[in-house]
């Protein structure tokens, strides 16, 4: 958790709730507000529909997991999330690590934020898994989970190159499955109304959850895991639709769902 | 004197018109394959009275394209596309852009574009038809919606 420090200055504030009551005791004039996270929003991304996803999103507990990383006072890294323009015109979104000083930074590009809810969710999920990575490659205080990690990512280094393609690929063999467990949680909550009419369209025995981990594998085609999936042909009745085609119809119909966020 | 008027006035008028016709608009149309095969570039895939389209893959992986018609049958609440019948007259005052030969900066461009103007596309075993050589013979042409995406 975080506290927000809300009229004294202190060198090195308080990061937990008994730490700021100590302090309140000590005669310390403070209000004790719990912030769980320092993921910061830029005056651009506030009050849109990104912001509401993203609010949404903070209520799933695969989303907090992946953010907490980034919460209470005192952690390493902020996030910034910004609408604006990215490096590549044609990205929905960028994640930025600016350097050890300044906060990682996600930008969603203005002009592709005319998309379904779900895929923006989506969006802002990948931004994360980003920001993710890089923090727990760059902390100086790593957990014993994250030297495994990072040995792990050092693999990736080696296989790969460009940091996109590492990040992309380790995202791919070790992420797919959360992000898509995230945004089968989060879907129904960004419009019920919505939600239900994609249902009866286009999912009328229910939407499985190979759609929603479908749409996490959007952004990671060019994987090597990605590639081996292309190789896997249909064998009904067991594999009635190849993995492939089934990912790009459910792709294609993600994008048919509405943009609302209510 | 009232004559020389009335002519200068029509011959202007004539002009102003010609103008405006060579700015107007032009039509665009996409000419798309059926093609469902997931393993090349275009994967074209329907589902009746909701919505026909494809998703066009580049070069580059992560670089894609969706062209897609919502019928107004489909009830969609944001998508109530039209279906238009053209003629070839028609079709030769408009733009006819081929899917299998537009680079990811086109459908890019056609994206924004849509944004102002309305989209149309016409499938490409219709419109290498024979009956593109009858008289009189319209296409059906479908108004889409189109996006293209880079990196995530």
């Amino acid at each position: 958790m975080g506290i927000e420090e809300k009229s004294r200055k202190v060198n090195s504030g308080p990061t937990t709730i008994e730490d700021c009551e100590f302090l309140q005791m000590m005669g310390y004039d403070l209000e004790c507000v719990i912030d769980l996270f320092e993921i910061k929003k830029d005056s651009t991304f506030i009050g849109t529909t990104a912001d509401c996803i993203y609010e949404k999103l903070k209520s799933i507990d695969g989303f907090k997991d992946l953010a907490s990383g980034f919460e209470g006072l005192g952690t390493e890294f902020d996030v910034v999330l910004k609408i604006g323009a990215t490096q590549n015109a044609s990205a929905n979104g960028q994640a930025w690590w600016r350097g050890s000083n300044q906060p990682i930074e996600i930008t969603f590009n203005k002009i592709k934020m005319n998309r379904s809810a779900l895929e923006v969710a989506r969006t802002i999920v990948h931004e994360m898994v980003h920001a993710e990575l890089y923090r727990a490659i760059n902390t100086t205080n790593p957990t014993e989970k994250e030297l495994d990690f990072r040995e792990t990512f050092n693999t990736y280094v080696m296989m790969y190159r460009g940091s996109a393609d590492q990040q992309h690929n380790l995202m791919a063999d070790e992420w797919a499955t959360k992000m898509g467990e995230i945004l089968k949680d989060v879907h129904q909550m960004l419009d019920p109304e919505g939600y239900n009419l994609f249902k009866t369209t286009y999912y009328s025995n229910g939407i499985p959850e190979s759609f929603y981990e479908s749409v996490a594998w959007d952004g990671l085609q060019g994987t090597i895991s990605y590639n081996l999936m292309q190789l896997v042909e249909a064998n009904p009745p067991t594999l009635p639709v190849a993995p492939i085609d089934r990912i790009t119809q459910d792709i294609s119909n993600a994008q048919s769902g509405l943009k609302e966020c209510k | 004197m009232k004559y020389i008027l009335i002519i200068i006035i029509y011959v202007f008028l004539g002009y102003q018109s010609q103008e405006n016709t060579e700015n107007a608009i032009k039509r665009i149309f996409i000419i798309l394959p059926k093609n469902s095969d997931s393993s090349s570039k275009i994967f074209y895939s329907d589902k009746k009275d909701i919505s026909y389209g494809a998703l066009i893959y580049f070069k580059e992986p992560v670089y894609k394209a969706i062209i897609k018609h919502t019928p107004r049958r489909a009830n969609h609440p944001e998508y109530k596309h039209e279906e238009i019948d053209i003629t070839n007259k028609e079709l030769m005052e408009s733009t006819i852009l081929f899917a299998e030969k537009l680079t990811f900066m086109e459908w890019s461009e056609l994206e924004q574009i849509g944004l102002k103007q309305k989209i149309y596309m016409i499938f490409e075993e219709d419109y290498l038809s024979k009956n593109r050589f009858v008289l009189d013979h319209k296409f059906k042409a479908l108004e889409v919606r189109v996006t293209a995406d880079g990196p995530i």
